[in-house]
């Protein structure tokens, strides 16, 4: 071992020699894999495809850059690469035999419809128990590569080709809940990131700076009130770096507050009380007071079903409504026992211990002040960034009919997917599935003692999975069948 | 839910300020600089007077692409970045601390103009400009991946999961 040190050898270079053809392999290596996903084939729709596609690409253009890359950014590019390379388990964990494969192309072109057909999603299983959402992967992309200015950003857009005006996202579900369509209503608060997002990007930039000064003088003052140990250097930096961290800390759970409660509005509108009975049931074994700060900035889910039960108001009333010169009440013998079960969710919401935990600290505090202020315009804003016909709002009391017959269908162990009959018929939405599909459930689980072994729950989830295939072929290829017939 | 998109305009905020940083050590051996460089040069003039406090230097802000929040997120690691370096501000005679902010002050100025001032800044002090950058970068980047470790989750059993 030599014993001095040479007076040639530099570490910046010794590590730089290193990373040159470690970088090359790893850049060459992603490559190969995201094509051979890419041609694998065994995927229900071809987005995860087009992302390996993205994937391929982008590792090929930062490895064809590697001589020209300056040596302090190749562990910038290290990084980027390992990024880029953990996207290609979303791909692979998507195949066909992972996914409840049955509801994916249905899934997809409900999730389509909210988003814009520009848009594509991946779906598929974690085995974390938890859903989200993450993307998306082309700007992403995007505004990593164009930091790198020894690439040219317009050579990475063409090599990628079409794909540089798509949107790709990957929406997760617990694997353990496979099968659970029910709990799949989930989606709907998964989509509302994306415009959660878009509300994000638009507005929380102004929102965060007309409050930041006020929330700046709050932090202050509550960091005078417990003095700073006197230390010799850098006194006025020490606390700069305090009240800064603070600060930060303050606008993390603001914006992590109002995207989750925006994706939760969002859930609402779309899928009505089949939304906020996904994140009763989801949320019913979690501690549903504690404060962000213990919980990733989310807000606690006292507070958000609070804010859902709010959004199902109308809901949660007794209506009586003309349909076909016929008075219908709301809810009726089949829906009431899932009304009831939804109203009980009142009684939770009474209790303020949510509120509490936000008060206990200044960093919630301040976070939930601007949020309590601003909810109803932000809601609002946000609902408005919904496509086509979703600015309506889903309501349970105005399908009533529909939901009788499809409950009906699910108590002769039929799939739920269409209303009427041959050839008067038509396929059923997927809201109005999943909502009948809860109606029927909570309804046996409190008339009938003996239902709810898997096996029953099961039956009904396949049931739910078949209709939603069903509807999906059903609305694409109906009309086509009908015309067939008529010739 | 991981947002991905923050993390890559952090990856995109650390990127720049290296090449930012190694700019400044071209400035302070005397080397030309480009038109690339001396854009990512104004960038990092605007982003770290609107990161300091104290900077008291006016910047256009919304520019749709989220600076403010973007600024806020980087404060506390700038301070921290400060700290760090701190006993060396001394090394190159800047001294007391308020003498920091006011060094500060003409080293926004210097980004902000594409570098084209820095002749009234003697070279350690560009040099140490250079260090601020790299250790500000450095720490966004550690911060942002973590330094290639695993997040440490605990389980309900003894131990942790990786």
């Amino acid at each position: 071992m030599p014993q001095t040190m040479s007076p040639t050898w530099s570490e910046d270079k010794w590590r730089e020699s290193i990373l040159r053809y470690q970088l090359r392999v790893k850049a060459d290596t992603i490559e190969r894999l995201a094509t051979k996903l890419e041609h694998a084939g065994d995927f229900p729709t071809d987005t995860p495809a087009k992302l390996s596609k993205l994937i391929r690409h982008s590792a090929q253009i930062l490895g064809e850059h590697l001589p020209t890359t300056p040596p302090d950014q190749l562990i910038n590019v290290n990084f980027l690469l390992c990024s880029i390379a953990e996207h290609l388990r979303f791909i692979d964990r998507s195949r066909i035999a992972n996914t409840p494969w049955s509801m994916i192309q249905g899934t997809e072109k409900f999730l389509k419809r909210q988003a814009g057909s520009s848009t594509d999603f991946i779906i598929r299983p974690q085995w974390k128990y938890n859903y989200n959402l993450i993307g998306e992967f082309v700007e992403v992309y995007r505004t990593s590569i164009r930091s790198l200015t020894w690439i040219s950003i317009a050579d990475w857009e063409t090599s990628i080709e079409g794909l540089a005006q798509h949107k790709i996202y990957c929406i997760s579900f617990p694997r353990v809940e496979r099968l659970n369509c029910l709990l799949h209503a989930n989606w709907g608060h998964e989509i509302g990131h994306i415009i959660a997002k878009e509300w994000i990007d638009n507005n929380f930039d102004q929102l965060w700076q007309s409050e930041e000064t006020q929330i700046l003088n709050s932090v202050k003052r509550e960091i005078d009130k417990n003095p700073l140990p006197v230390v010799p250097l850098f006194q006025d930096i020490l606390k700069q770096e305090m009240v800064a961290d603070q600060v930060n800390k303050v606008m993390q759970v603001a914006k992590q507050g109002l995207t989750e409660l925006i994706c939760d509005a969002i859930g609402v509108q779309l899928l009505g009380p089949a939304a906020l009975a996904a994140a009763i049931e989801f949320s019913a074994p979690l501690s549903i007071d504690e404060s962000p700060l213990n919980r990733d900035m989310y807000p606690p889910w006292r507070y958000r079903i609070r804010l859902m039960v709010e959004a199902c108001k109308q809901d949660l009333e007794e209506h009586t409504q003309k349909y076909e010169a016929e008075e219908v009440h709301y809810p009726g013998p089949t829906i009431k026992p899932f009304w009831d079960w939804l109203r009980e969710t009142t009684y939770l919401v009474q209790n303020k211990a949510d509120i509490a935990s936000l008060n206990s600290n200044i960093i919630t505090r301040e976070a939930y002040k601007v949020i309590c202020a601003k909810w109803q315009q932000i809601r609002q804003q946000a609902l408005r960034l919904l496509l086509y016909n979703s600015e309506e709002p889903y309501h349970l009391f105005e399908q009533v009919r529909d939901i009788e017959q499809l409950v009906h269908k699910l108590e002769h162990d039929t799939p739920p997917n269409e209303i009427g009959q041959w050839p008067k018929n038509s396929p059923a939405s997927l809201e109005n599935i999943l909502n009948a599909a809860w109606v029927f459930k909570i309804g046996r689980i409190r008339q009938d003692p003996k239902w709810g072994v898997t096996d029953d729950f099961e039956k009904l989830f396949r049931l739910v999975l078949k209709a939603t295939e069903a509807c999906f072929v059903h609305s694409t290829f109906g009309s086509k069948l009908k015309s067939l017939e008529q010739q | 839910m991981p947002d991905l998109l923050q993390s890559a305009k952090l990856f995109e905020v650390g990127a720049k300020l290296q090449t930012a940083s190694s700019c400044m050590s071209k400035c302070a051996q005397g080397l030309e600089l480009d038109e690339k460089d001396r854009e990512i040069l104004k960038w990092a003039g605007s982003f770290l007077a609107q990161v300091d406090w104290t900077s008291e230097i006016g910047v256009e802000t919304g520019d749709g692409g989220g600076l403010s929040v973007s600024a806020t997120n980087t404060r506390p690691k700038f301070y921290a970045s400060l700290l760090k370096i701190g006993p060396k501000f001394s090394e190159v005679g800047i001294t007391p601390e308020k003498n920091i902010y006011k060094f500060l002050k003409s080293v926004y100025s210097l980004l902000i103009s594409g570098g084209t001032n820095g002749t009234k800044i003697p070279t350690d002090q560009l040099e140490l400009v250079s260090e601020l950058l790299h250790t500000l970068s450095q720490n966004i980047m550690v911060d942002l991946s973590n330094n290639m470790l695993p997040t440490r989750h605990t389980l309900l059993s003894v131990g942790e999961s990786f």
